[in-house]
């Protein structure tokens, strides 16, 4: 990897208005077992939540039950005061979500998956693709199937999908995994772009991610 | 960074249909000895017939509606489980369940893609397999557009089933034993048609019939899928 410094693509202006993500008494059972109950957090905009927790305590489980992707046994999640389970919410327009499965198809290449994916976006996204893989400095991919990337360099793409994509809310389940220690340097600066523009994160990492002058919660499971 | 600009754009809900099914297209393409697998299948087990049942062109010629329409709808039964497989074992499902778009307007642009991929050509080539089983010329309207109107809702109707086993480790002939039943009725008035084509009879009710079934499908199906995905999903 060259070491060249990252082109500012920064986001012209932030997002507008107050933002607030809430979760309240939130339950899972998972078999017989309940991960957790009682559950409560809020968050807004500008702030970052780390959901810490062993293995097997349920971080991912909470992370798509943020989604919206596995219904909470009990409670509410709430994005601006509106349940994201009522019909007028219109919630999914608002968050971006990576998880483990990074959505990428191996037949396509980054280009290919990152033009379907962005249509699948409220509105177009901010940013080209080319612009948002240079910032992830593999910009020499762009046009190479994902089936011969490495595993670092498809969750480059994966995050470079999340950096490009309009919402205002990132839901990020171990955005670090397979990345090498530059990379997670870019994805600490990206994340702190976003929080500085007025965005949400809510992110696991079992890797250090320094988000810098943002205020950073953490919710312990 | 002209792109910019563009913030506010919001795609047309045919936008996302397009790419969606040129995506799943271009995922074919690069796929392409995977996709002339349903029509193989098609070709072989229509060929198997003759061999078993014998060459007799009358007793084909009779024969040859079931032969068509069961080799069809075992083919389309074949592919079923691999509509939504790569999606959901690659994420892909997770990002169309949480776009900001209708979901069942996707799912049915992937239902589209896939009628496309496995069952058109199917119904290009049923035309060279109705002369092998002594088809007569006058009956093969009423057989392309029984395949052309019936295929679609077996994909619709089969892609359900695809959708409710999509998360199973261990799925075996569960897809079949789901969607087999369901195509009954397609397969009554699919080879009625064309029966009724062969003799000379009045083979649009049947086709009529079978537009009915589209219809329906076509109306239904998708949110029946959507639920069925997010039940796999949950």
């Amino acid at each position: 990897m060259h070491s060249s410094p990252l082109p500012q693509a920064v986001r012209k202006t932030g997002f507008s208005g107050p933002a607030r993500l809430e979760g309240r008494e939130i339950e899972c059972i998972r078999g017989h077992a309940c991960l957790f109950s009682n559950l409560e957090f809020a968050l807004e905009s500008g702030t970052a939540l780390q959901i810490l927790g062993a293995n097997g305590t349920g971080k991912t489980s909470l992370i798509r039950i943020i989604t919206g992707l596995t219904e909470a046994d009990q409670g509410t999640i709430s994005w601006n005061q509106v349940n994201i389970r009522d019909p007028g919410a219109a919630y999914a327009g608002h968050f971006s979500y990576l998880g483990h499965r990074n959505g990428l198809n191996d037949a396509l290449t980054p280009r290919e998956n990152l033009h379907y994916l962005g249509k699948l976006e409220a509105s177009e996204p901010w940013l080209g693709i080319g612009d948002s893989l240079e910032q992830f400095e593999i910009g020499n991919c762009l046009n190479i199937p994902c089936a011969r990337l490495s595993a670092g360099q498809q969750q480059r793409v994966a995050l470079a999908r999340v950096y490009r994509s309009p919402a205002r809310l990132w839901v990020l389940d171990e955005p670090a995994t397979a990345l090498d220690a530059p990379a997670i340097g870019i994805l600490a600066e990206i994340m702190t772009r976003h929080l500085l523009a007025g965005g949400l994160i809510v992110y696991t990492s079992h890797q250090a991610i320094d988000l810098g002058p943002v205020t950073a919660r953490w919710l312990q499971l | 960074m002209v792109r910019t600009s563009a913030s506010a754009r919001k795609p047309s809900p045919w936008t996302v249909f397009r790419v969606s099914v040129t995506r799943d297209l271009a995922v074919a393409w690069r796929h392409l000895h995977e996709g002339t697998h349903p029509l193989l299948f098609f070709i072989l087990t229509v060929s198997l017939f003759p061999l078993a049942a014998g060459p007799d062109p009358v007793f084909l010629r009779q024969l040859a509606p079931g032969i068509l329409w069961i080799a069809a709808l075992l083919s389309t039964l074949l592919v079923l489980d691999s509509l939504f497989r790569t999606e959901y074992e690659d994420g892909t499902l997770e990002q169309i369940l949480t776009s900001a778009h209708p979901v069942v307007l996707i799912v049915l642009a992937k239902v589209a893609a896939h009628w496309i991929l496995s069952a058109l050509p199917l119904v290009a080539v049923s035309v060279f397999l109705g002369m092998m089983l002594n088809l007569p010329a006058h009956a093969y309207p009423a057989m392309v557009l029984s395949l052309l109107v019936g295929t679609p809702a077996m994909s619709l109707i089969g892609a359900i089933g695809a959708g409710l086993t999509v998360g199973l480790r261990r799925r075996g002939l569960l897809l079949a034993l789901i969607v087999m039943p369901l195509y009954v009725p397609i397969l009554i008035f699919g080879a009625h048609a064309v029966q009724s084509s062969i003799v000379q009879a009045n083979w649009v009710s049947p086709l009529l019939l079978l537009g009915a079934i589209l219809v329906l499908s076509l109306t239904l199906a998708p949110f029946a899928l959507v639920a069925a995905l997010k039940t796999s999903l949950h």
